[in-house]
């Protein structure tokens, strides 16, 4: 499928395209000499894009945006590789790998085989949804979400990991805990984990 | 906060909340940062104005930075000459003598003076810009808080002195200011969002809706609630889509939840519609209980 440029109010578009093509879709973009004059930004969702920008210049983004392609160059071989340890002591840990039929070392080692690359961010600054979870570890949210997850926490639901950056209610399940800072404002960049990001954790004592 | 410039105001007393609101943080919405900033924008922009404060075009640049007072009240004394216009929810605004100032117009007040604005008559954000700009330490390139996700100078506190940007030699006031009125909206022009379809069947009992605004709303999101509307085919959740300001979503409830300036980056409930600035001027203004038809145009009918 190509992408759907589909009306997002005055000053966006939302591009629409299969989830397997956003980042490399995203890369085009940023990629292509008009991103820097023409767009205010650019920031995916699973399945699509949103480019914002000055109203004037509607016409020509539609047109740009439509016929923008991917390379073909899988964006994932060029991004950065970020490695997270983790200590796997999380609440969830247990429960997990009884709900995933599969005893904890098997869990861990599952989870720490795994290439995951930041497909989005979304819900409070620097956190990163990590695509790639194995299906025999995908779980549906808990049913009563937790008022405190701490921050650190390496956390997974549906097709997803991620790791907390701050301290904030939450509804996934807690696996571990990682020390690295994910979200720093007063740094140069900001984030740890950027969509595009390739990130593999590590399991330490 | 260590913010360099020159003291102008010590806040005597402050209501709810009262927070410095610049353009807010652009290019940051991929790593889960909002844009923040004024809710209210046009008010903002007003105010500023009016003061002689430039507003760069664009939103890249952050801008001068007012404050944006939930509600009211505010009282300031002066630690010297300032020049000071209030817009956006009509207020009471005079000095602890007598003299009364007019909400929207720019007025200038000598040393040693204490300034009262009152609770909002009308509205919820009332605007006070200050010739030259408050100063205040930028958190990625803003100077606006972000009631999400706490980043930027904290909210205004009792006792805290406010700075400005520099003792500046500013072009004069300006003479008339269009913002001499209030009036609160009571439609809401919108353009059909990616999910419209969801809707599309249904739209004239969409707009025929009193879509009323809930006590839960706040700079995140407003919750709009229908009495009679009711979505049909509506997807519980959608994959996550990302999404700004101005977003409508329409919620399994049928509610909607109109995107604020502190709004998460991305959502995974279908969005029906999209506000403009001017949509979100009138929501932010917009207190629980108040009603608002919405008026969607479909892309066939704009294009």
């Amino acid at each position: 499928m190509t992408q759907q440029v589909l009306p997002y109010g005055d000053n966006a578009y939302l591009v629409r395209c299969d989830a397997d093509r956003t980042l490399d879709l995203l890369h085009a973009l940023d990629q292509s000499a008009k991103a820097d004059n023409l767009i205010i930004e650019a920031h995916p969702g699973e399945d699509s894009i949103l480019v914002q920008f000055d109203p004037a210049d509607a016409l020509a983004i539609r047109q740009w945006l439509a016929q923008l392609t991917a390379t073909g160059e899988r964006q994932a071989q060029q991004s950065e590789l970020v490695t997270l340890d983790v200590t796997y002591d999380g609440e969830d840990l247990e429960a997990v790998a009884d709900a995933c039929n599969l005893p904890i070392e098997a869990l861990i080692a599952r989870h720490t085989a795994t290439e995951f690359q930041v497909a989005f961010c979304g819900f409070q600054p620097g956190f990163a949804y990590l695509h790639g979870l194995p299906k025999e570890l995908q779980l549906p949210r808990r049913e009563v979400p937790r008022t405190t997850v701490p921050a650190g926490s390496v956390a997974i639901a549906a097709h997803y990991c991620a790791v907390y950056p701050a301290r904030s209610p939450g509804g996934w399940h807690l696996l571990g805990r990682c020390d690295e800072t994910l979200f720093d404002p007063s740094a140069t960049n900001p984030a740890l984990l950027r969509p595009g990001t390739r990130v593999r954790f590590r399991a330490i004592p | 906060m260590s913010a360099n410039g020159s003291p102008a105001l010590k806040v005597e007393r402050v209501g709810v909340q009262a927070i410095f609101v610049d353009q807010g943080r652009s290019g940051f919405a991929r790593i889960g940062v909002a844009r923040a900033g004024p809710f209210d924008r046009a008010a903002w922009q007003a105010a500023n104005e009016a003061v002689g404060n430039a507003i760069p075009a664009g939103q890249q640049s952050p801008g001068p930075a007012a404050l944006e007072i939930l509600l009211g009240p505010l009282t300031v004394t002066t630690l010297r000459k300032v020049t000071l216009c209030i817009t956006g929810a009509p207020a009471e605004i005079h000095l602890e003598g007598d003299e009364e100032f007019q909400h929207g117009q720019p007025f200038e007040l000598p040393e040693g003076q204490r300034l009262h604005i009152g609770r909002a008559k009308a509205g919820l954000r009332i605007y006070l810009a200050i010739q030259g700009g408050f100063a205040a330490e930028p958190t990625m390139g803003s100077r606006s808080y972000d009631t999400a996700s706490k980043l930027g100078p904290p909210p205004i506190v009792k006792g805290q002195t406010l700075k400005t940007a520099s003792q500046p030699e500013l072009p004069k006031v300006i003479e008339s200011l269009e913002w001499s009125t209030w009036s609160q909206v009571s439609e809401l022009a919108a353009n059909a969002g990616p999910d419209f379809d969801l809707i599309k069947s249904q739209i004239s009992d969409f707009g025929a809706e009193n879509w009323t605004v809930q006590p839960d709303s706040n700079r995140i999101g407003v919750r709009l609630k229908a009495t009679h509307f009711q979505a049909g085919k509506t997807p519980a959740t959608r994959p996550s889509s990302p999404t700004k300001p101005g977003t409508i979503q329409l919620l399994p409830s049928s509610d909607l939840v109109a995107f604020g300036p502190d709004c998460p980056t991305t959502g995974g409930y279908p969005v029906v519609a999209v506000l403009d600035q001017s949509g979100l001027n009138a929501i932010a203004q917009a207190r629980p209980g108040t009603t608002f038809k919405i008026k969607v145009s479909q892309p066939e009918q704009s294009k």
